[in-house]
């Protein structure tokens, strides 16, 4: 799953390395569940990047709003190129290695 | 973590704070409760006293139960979180230990004496396959030290109320909607302690044992298996150690006696809280409380080379003249200590000259207070 760390220092998972505030990071779904127990951990669940990508990286309300111009447009294409903006949004430097 | 073997090198530690008011209740901790230890170890012990009742045999014959004890001690390094006004993942030994903590937002985390504390502390240990645990522990001594080649390094150590044990081990029979397993061994296992039972972890939180029958080896626990085939394993709840921090290096950092800075070769200090367990009370088998009957100790120990600047120490420590001392542990923000001891009178120290190499002398004296509960403030900067 993925997890967002919302810590204002560097941790050490045991296991996976080292996380930076801000970083979003795959982990296995039991180890997630239990991170996001505590405060400074929140899972970010694909169903709702794809519907709301705003709600991920929360832009200026001027750009909201000319997103929500563009929205139209965006729903009217295909559901491959909504997926693709979802996919664009979740953006982990790590997750790959630590797959 | 090997499922097999205990390596010395495979050492987990956690530690969580037990509720106000519930002295001895083990908390279990996640995996952000772990703190990185260069050692730790949890003793207990339970009194068997021999039945020494006159007769014709000069053998013992039986014996009976007395009063159960535990303790723990632990070494690590001082480990800044790496950011200004935020915690280090052993905060709550600190705070313990001191009995205040202050976190100052973006400044610094503050630990200072309180004249009774109120913190015990469930510790957990993970060495291998292996999961023990202790409840009430209260750390009652601390010793921070370093040498210009040694890190700086803390330890605490102290009391507890009781000790629990968790080993692994199989299913011996399928577990199907069931509050109860029947495993290879039951004395591997033990009550209050929460196992992961095959691919079951009861949605995170972990099967908590309530009562084993080792004649059976069923053991019971607080929820229900859903669905588990003999033999798969049964472990205790695996925890992911979450940690911050890193060592602060030994080659930046000054001593300070009032607005001089004096070269230091190694340096201590010690508190000692003197907490009393009340052990002793009838009808418990462990102890009900801690208390804070006697004075507490804090001492430093500095030991520097017998330069000619260094006379006027002795000489003050002979007219006893107290010293306000300041050390100051690394330099980069977020990763600093400081130690505050603002009236140290130090014992009149001898001169230690060598057969070869430098005259030494080592400063070693108390920590006294000024407007009380004031001996000594330690601040991660």
């Amino acid at each position: 799953m993925q997890i967002k760390y919302s810590g204002n220092v560097r941790i050490r998972i045991e296991g996976y390395g080292y996380v930076n505030p801000g970083e979003t990071i795959v982990v296995a779904g039991g180890l997630g569940k239990s991170l996001c127990r505590g405060s400074e951990f929140r899972e970010i669940k694909n169903k709702m990047v794809k519907h709301f990508p705003e709600a991920v990286q929360s832009p200026p309300a001027e750009d909201r709003r000319q997103k929500a111009a563009v929205k139209k447009v965006t729903h009217k294409n295909t559901s491959g190129i909504r997926k693709k903006r979802a996919n664009k949004t979740i953006v982990s430097d790590r997750g790959g290695k630590r797959k | 973590m090997s499922d097999e073997y205990g390596y010395g090198r495979e050492q987990n530690v956690f530690i969580k704070a037990e509720g106000a008011g519930a002295y001895g209740t083990l908390v279990h901790p996640a995996g952000t409760d772990a703190i990185k230890v260069l050692s730790c170890g949890l003793t207990n012990a339970q009194e068997r006293k021999d039945r020494l009742e006159k007769g014709s045999s000069r053998s013992v014959i039986s014996r009976f139960t007395g009063r159960k004890t535990a303790e723990f001690t632990l070494e690590k390094y001082i480990l800044p979180s790496g950011s200004k006004g935020t915690k280090p993942d052993d905060a709550i030994l600190w705070e313990a230990l001191f009995g205040q903590e202050e976190v100052h937002m973006d400044t610094s985390v503050d630990y200072k004496l309180l004249a009774e504390g109120s913190i015990s502390l469930s510790i957990f240990n993970d060495v291998g396959p292996h999961r023990e645990a202790i409840c009430g522990a209260v750390p009652t001594s601390m010793t921070l030290n370093w040498t210009g080649g040694d890190e700086p390094k803390v330890s605490f150590n102290g009391p507890a109320k009781d000790h629990y044990f968790c080993g692994s081990g199989t299913l011996a029979a399928d577990a199907t909607t069931t509050t109860t397993i029947t495993v290879n061994d039951a004395r591997q296992f033990a009550i209050d302690m929460l196992i992961k039972i095959g691919t079951e972890d009861n949605s995170g939180a972990g099967f908590k044992i309530t009562e084993i029958n080792y004649g059976t080896n069923v053991l019971t626990l607080n929820a229900q298996v859903e669905s588990q085939s003999s033999g798969a394993a049964v472990i205790p709840l695996p925890l992911t150690p979450v940690t911050t921090g890193d060592v602060i290096p030994v080659i930046v950092g000054n001593v300070k006696f009032g607005s001089s800075t004096i070269l230091v070769t190694g340096c201590s200090f010690t508190v000692d809280q003197k907490i009393a367990l009340r052990n002793d009370e009838f009808g418990s088998v462990s102890a009900s409380g801690f208390r804070h009957p006697e004075f507490r100790e804090v001492t430093c120990s500095l030991d520097l080379y017998f330069t000619k600047d260094a006379g006027r120490w002795l000489n003050d420590a002979k007219r006893f003249t107290a010293q306000d001392i300041e050390v100051n542990l690394g330099e980069t923000e977020g990763y600093k200590l400081e130690i505050d001891a603002s009236q140290v009178e130090f014992e009149i120290p001898n001169i230690d000259v060598p057969d070869t190499g430098e005259c030494t002398i080592s400063l070693a004296g108390k920590c006294l207070g000024s407007s009380g509960e004031d001996e000594l403030i330690v601040s991660f900067l």
